[in-house]
């Protein structure tokens, strides 16, 4: 089954201008050189810690921003090109979930007009079409479908916490999106209620063969749900695989052993105690990070075994095609593969 | 046996006005025992009373409670110097500050007032509070003063008057760097400079150097990313090694609160409703097992058919009748009269204080 790319993003970078005096230079990168695509009908995640800037790079293709370099196409066609001509569409096909539902909602609208809003975006794109008639059984069909139909009158401050993500879900869900770019949709949920949020989310994914983009920082539920994930550390991808593949794979990026040894700790069947001695805590010195190099180089391991120390201090590393469906950025373990490479000839 | 209690709590029960003239008991007859060295966790979904429990132990409810009922025993030292369970409570049930419900907001506003300060006069905050029992709050940086750097914070809670600033600071440097955290860079700074993670291992540091009898962690893992929740886990058993101090965990995580806790309370809607060795509790075999309990414990060890509870929790203002569950339980059986009368008392299963409030296993 080959499918069809849906989102190409190439080398998008971006900076902070500061004004601090006696840093190497006065660009702090928040994005830089990212690259990966997505295919169609793929549930595409990225995780990493927080203020590495996962939320930022889901904008960026929402296109909420447009001051970058670098390029996002959307079914081959530079986003920048969609928003000029036909914007609607671009809007209508590609949708966020935001992460945070009480200020994603307007306060002066009731529930049912905040669907209504979205649908009539939907009606603009197909004209003619639907008549006004039909919006009000539309409605009802997706406040149903939420299950969120008894407050269909009510404001959103008057929803519960969970209730309240259902109707901004609702309102994304609507539009009938082919990419929807999840941003921590159930952060802050109990967890007798996420997997509700999770099964609506997939169920129309399933239904419309859609393509979602999952950020979150929750390892268990992008381990159980996603096709491929992509890990992100101060700004740049350190590697994106398979989640299924974790521990059968030979190499793996430090920081995605790290957290990933992290995730596997609070699992029912997990080592217990024996995974602290893996793991070194994040210090002060860590968190500088001068925009030169790996951003992971303090905490690395991996520098001294393989002795790219130099390398790793003064050159930023890049995705390199492992295997089929794994890419890694780290010099360590470049180097590894081609010194195998040159025993094997 | 009562040597080893450091805190009992019993039939405690917290009553706030929600509506005009309406009442809700936040906190309903809630029971636990805290050994000396041990450490209990309540587990509960948001907006179960979890907070509002630990809170009343220390007296410090943010908003106007009409009722705190109940009896609060804490270890504490006789005029003698023997230490003897103290009921905090005692004089407080006695003045039991029954505040009605008054359309009047001068009156409402100075009822509170009140309330506050019989409660500091009566309850002798001062020797209790930072010091037999020191709570961390959910959000480190508030916990924090944004005016003091973390050297100040460790000399304003120690009263340094009897230590000299060399002592203080061979103690601030000892205590930093047994938490991972570098004492020459951190001690001076303002917590606007520290990252969360750090926030919250610098607030582990100050409670471990307080010595107090009873830490409370009132959910100290939320808004952490996964590396750091690790972090806090191991610090925490570090102080769990030493065994001077219980520590109560509150979470809404069980994968969190299983590395750590010997006891377990179950809360739902402001009532524990299991309670017991945190073996028995998160045995998915055991037999006897609150229905809530176990679906908690179906979707952590992933075996639940839908991955979430059906219905939905409990809001702050629904005012449910009969056992509290009953809307959302699996097991739910009319002919018990689940809807209408509620469960009596925990009822205690075995020797081993295992106590269950479902009217399952009461008749047995």
């Amino acid at each position: 089954m080959d499918h069809e790319v849906i989102l190409e993003v190439k080398a998008l970078t971006q900076y902070f201008i500061s004004n601090r005096k006696n840093t190497n230079s006065r660009y702090t990168p928040f994005l830089q050189n990212i690259n990966f695509s997505v295919k169609e009908g793929e549930v595409f995640g990225i995780v990493g810690e927080s203020g590495c800037g996962k939320s930022t790079l889901g904008k960026y293709i929402a296109a909420l921003f447009d001051l970058y370099t670098g390029q996002i196409l959307f079914r081959g066609k530079d986003i920048k090109k969609w928003l000029i001509e036909t914007p609607e569409e671009y809007r209508s096909n590609v949708q966020i979930i935001f992460q945070n539902p009480r200020s994603a909602l307007n306060m002066n609208m009731r529930i049912k007009d905040l669907i209504r809003e979205a649908i009539s975006l939907k009606i603009k794109k197909v004209k003619n079409q639907t008549k006004s008639n039909n919006i009000d059984l539309e409605v009802n069909k997706i406040l149903k479908s939420m299950q969120i139909d008894h407050k269909s009158d009510d404001y959103s401050h008057q929803l519960s916490g969970g209730e309240r993500r259902r109707a901004g879900l609702g309102r994304v869900l609507a539009v009938n999106p082919s990419l929807i770019i999840a941003d921590e949709p159930v952060s802050s949920l109990d967890i007798s209620y996420k997997g509700l949020i999770i099964k609506l989310i997939l169920d129309y994914k399933i239904k419309n063969n859609a393509t979602i983009i999952f950020i979150s920082h929750d390892i268990h539920l992008v381990n159980q749900i996603c096709n491929r994930v992509a890990v992100m550390f101060k700004g740049i991808l350190v590697e994106i695989f398979r989640p299924q593949d974790y521990g059968t794979l030979e190499y793996h990026q430090p920081y995605t052993k790290e957290l990933f040894d992290a995730a596997g700790f609070f699992k029912p069947d997990s080592k217990g105690f024996a995974i602290f001695e893996q793991l070194q805590f994040v210090d002060a010195e860590s968190t500088e990070f001068s925009g030169k190099g790996c951003p992971y180089f303090y905490r690395c391991k991996m520098k001294e075994k393989f002795n790219t120390s130099e390398k790793c201090q003064n050159i930023m590393p890049e995705l390199i095609q492992i295997n089929q469906n794994q890419q890694i950025a780290c010099h360590a373990i470049a180097n590894a593969i081609n010194k195998q490479n040159t025993q094997d000839q | 046996m009562n040597n080893d209690i450091a805190l009992s709590v019993e039939n405690l029960r917290v009553v706030f006005n929600i509506r005009q003239g309406i009442q809700k008991t936040i906190v309903d007859d809630v029971d636990f025992i805290l050994r000396k060295g041990e450490i209990l966790g309540i587990v509960g979904e948001s907006g179960s009373g979890k907070t509002q429990t630990v809170y009343s132990i220390l007296g410090i409810h943010v908003q106007n409670p009409g009722l705190v009922k109940g009896s609060v025993n804490l270890l504490l030292p006789d005029a003698d110097g023997q230490e003897k369970l103290k009921n905090l409570y005692e004089t407080i049930i006695q003045n039991t500050v029954k505040i009605e419900h008054d359309n009047n907001k001068y009156r409402y506003k100075k009822n509170f007032k009140y309330w506050r300060r019989e409660n500091k006069k009566l309850f002798n905050a001062h020797t209790i509070r930072g010091k037999k029992i020191f709570i961390m709050f959910q959000d480190p940086k508030s916990f924090l003063n944004p005016f003091w750097t973390v050297r100040k914070h460790f000399y304003k809670i120690l009263s340094p008057q009897n230590n000299s600033p060399k002592i203080m600071d061979k103690l601030i440097k000892e205590t930093l760097n047994k938490f991972k955290l570098p004492a020459d860079k951190v001690a001076d700074l303002y917590p606007h400079e520290l990252s969360g993670g750090m926030c919250q291992r610098v607030m582990i540091a100050l409670g471990y150097a307080v010595k107090p009898d009873i830490i409370i962690a009132d959910e100290i893992t939320t808004g952490l990313d996964l590396i750091n929740q690790v972090a806090v886990v191991k610090h925490l058993e570090t102080i769990k090694l030493e065994k001077r101090q219980s520590i109560i965990l509150i979470s809404h995580d069980i994968g969190f609160i299983s590395k750590l806790a010997d006891k377990i309370l179950v809360m739902y809607d402001g009532q524990g409703v299991e309670y017991g060795n945190s073996e028995t509790i998160l045995n998915p075999q055991t037999a006897k097992k609150h229905p809530y309990t176990k679906e908690l414990l179906d979707i952590y060890y992933q075996t639940h058919k839908d991955g979430y509870i059906l219905g939905e929790p409990p809001r702050r203002n629904d005012i449910v009748e009969g056992c509290r569950f009953h809307k959302r339980c699996k097991r739910f059986n009319e002919g018990m009269n689940c809807s209408k009368v509620a469960p009596s008392d925990f009822h205690r299963l075995d020797i081993m204080e295992h106590q269950i409030r479902c009217k399952l296993f009461q008749n047995n």
